[in-house]
């Protein structure tokens, strides 16, 4: 399927803490694809995923600037194993999609930065989302690549916008058992400003406020649920062949079969699978875990269930 | 047990779980859940709280979901809700004398 600027798209979604990053490294392996990551989280889906009609110029000013929010999460970066990589003495100099995105895919991050930028100086007058769609293809094009495959953390819970604006967009699901999957977010800041700006529904609530307050296991279980529930209700008006679930603990179990399975659904070349197995690693966090964090769980658990059955 | 007290509990376990307790006495049985502040975070507690409330050993939300988008126009009503607790308590009430 492709896009308006002519290049295939797809998806990597989950809810977190899944999964997901070994995927788009593994993708990232592959010479037909740019494994774009963390983009959408990074600059902020609020933000990105608008149907506001903007200029190239302010799109490519909107998305290098650094909102509180980021300048905050940024601070705690010793703590987010994700950003541990963000080196720079002062981060938030430095433009939002060199912190995670474009050193995952080039090791002149800066310089693909500055060609892709150029490319979308001009002034085209489109929706937000529309930029995002012609940035990837920008993205793929300048690493040589065929087509692109965004994956942000969390991306579940707004994959009904995903699919506003890439209709056609391939996706894959990634998830994870729901309790070793909350138990994950309890131990991550981000999970945990997340978790407790739903739960107070304050959007804005301050960070430290957010990783102040004391967020049973439960709480972390029935915001895995939910994500689950809001995006596979979406999922399930994709037609089926342009959707692929995957259970990290599959992966996990039977490595090449699962491999096996995303390669065909995303055409990747036949080496792929080969190449990228020895990258997953058994992962075995089963264990008993409390009764209220297990009914917390139940209704994402259906939700995947249905879904598999469809 | 009563189809109006069904709806009276249920819209109580609505309302406590969407944070507006102060309408606890004004039932409304053609309100949408969501429109009560009931989001997806929310749906899940209402979920167990209304398992709860009715000593269900399973409410199908999901279920329920698919059917209120399909057959009920995506109203997603309080009334409907209820409905759907009254028949898991009867379903699991006959499959308790059954045995």
């Amino acid at each position: 399927m492709t896009n308006a600027v002519g290049l295939e798209s797809a998806f990597v979604v989950g809810t977190g803490r899944c999964g997901s990053t070994l995927l788009s490294r593994a993708l990232a392996s592959s010479s037909r694809v740019a494994s774009v990551s963390e983009c959408i989280a990074v600059l902020g889906a609020h933000r990105v995923l608008s149907s506001e009609i903007v200029s190239s110029e302010r799109f490519v000013r909107i998305i290098g600037e650094v909102s509180p929010d980021q300048r905050a999460v940024l601070a705690l970066r010793a703590s987010i194993k994700e950003l541990a990589s963000v080196s720079e003495p002062s981060p938030e100099l430095d433009h939002p999609l060199c912190w995670l995105t474009l050193p995952g895919l080039s090791s002149t991050p800066r310089e693909l930065l500055a060609a892709v930028l150029l490319e979308l100086s001009d002034e085209t007058e489109m929706p937000f989302g529309a930029h995002m769609d012609r940035l990837f293809g920008a993205i793929a094009r300048h690493t040589r690549r065929e087509r692109w495959i965004e994956r942000s953390g969390g991306s579940l819970s707004y994959v009904d916008r995903l699919l506003e604006f890439w209709p056609q967009a391939k996706l894959v699901h990634l998830f994870r058992d729901g309790e070793a999957c909350a138990a994950s977010m309890s131990q991550h800041p981000y999970f945990r400003i997340l978790v407790s700006r739903a739960m107070t529904r304050e959007p804005e609530r301050p960070i430290s406020q957010c990783l102040d307050m004391a967020i049973p296991l439960s709480r972390f279980g029935a915001y895995w649920s939910s994500c689950i529930l809001h995006g596979v209700t979406a999922l399930r008006s994709v037609p089926r062949d342009r959707v692929l679930q995957v259970s990290y603990s599959a992966l996990c179990r039977a490595k090449e079969r699962e491999l096996g399975r995303i390669s065909e659904f995303l055409e990747l070349e036949s080496d792929w699978v080969a190449r990228v197995a020895p990258l997953v690693r058994a992962n075995t966090t089963a264990r008993p875990w409390p009764t209220e964090l297990v009914r917390s769980c139940r209704l994402g658990h259906e939700c995947i269930a249905s879904f598999d059955a469809r | 047990m009563a189809d109006d007290d069904f709806a009276e509990r249920t819209w109580r376990v609505i309302v406590d779980i969407a944070g507006m307790r102060h309408l606890a006495s004004t039932i409304e049985l053609g309100q949408s859940i969501f429109d009560l502040g009931i989001d997806s975070l929310r749906l899940v507690d209402l979920t167990l709280a209304l398992e709860d409330e009715f000593a269900l050993s399973k409410l199908d939300m999901l279920g329920w979901v698919e059917r209120e988008k399909v057959a009920n126009g995506a109203k997603f009503t309080v009334g409907s809700m209820a409905e759907a607790c009254r028949l898991a308590k009867r379903h699991r009430t006959s499959g308790e004398s059954s045995r």
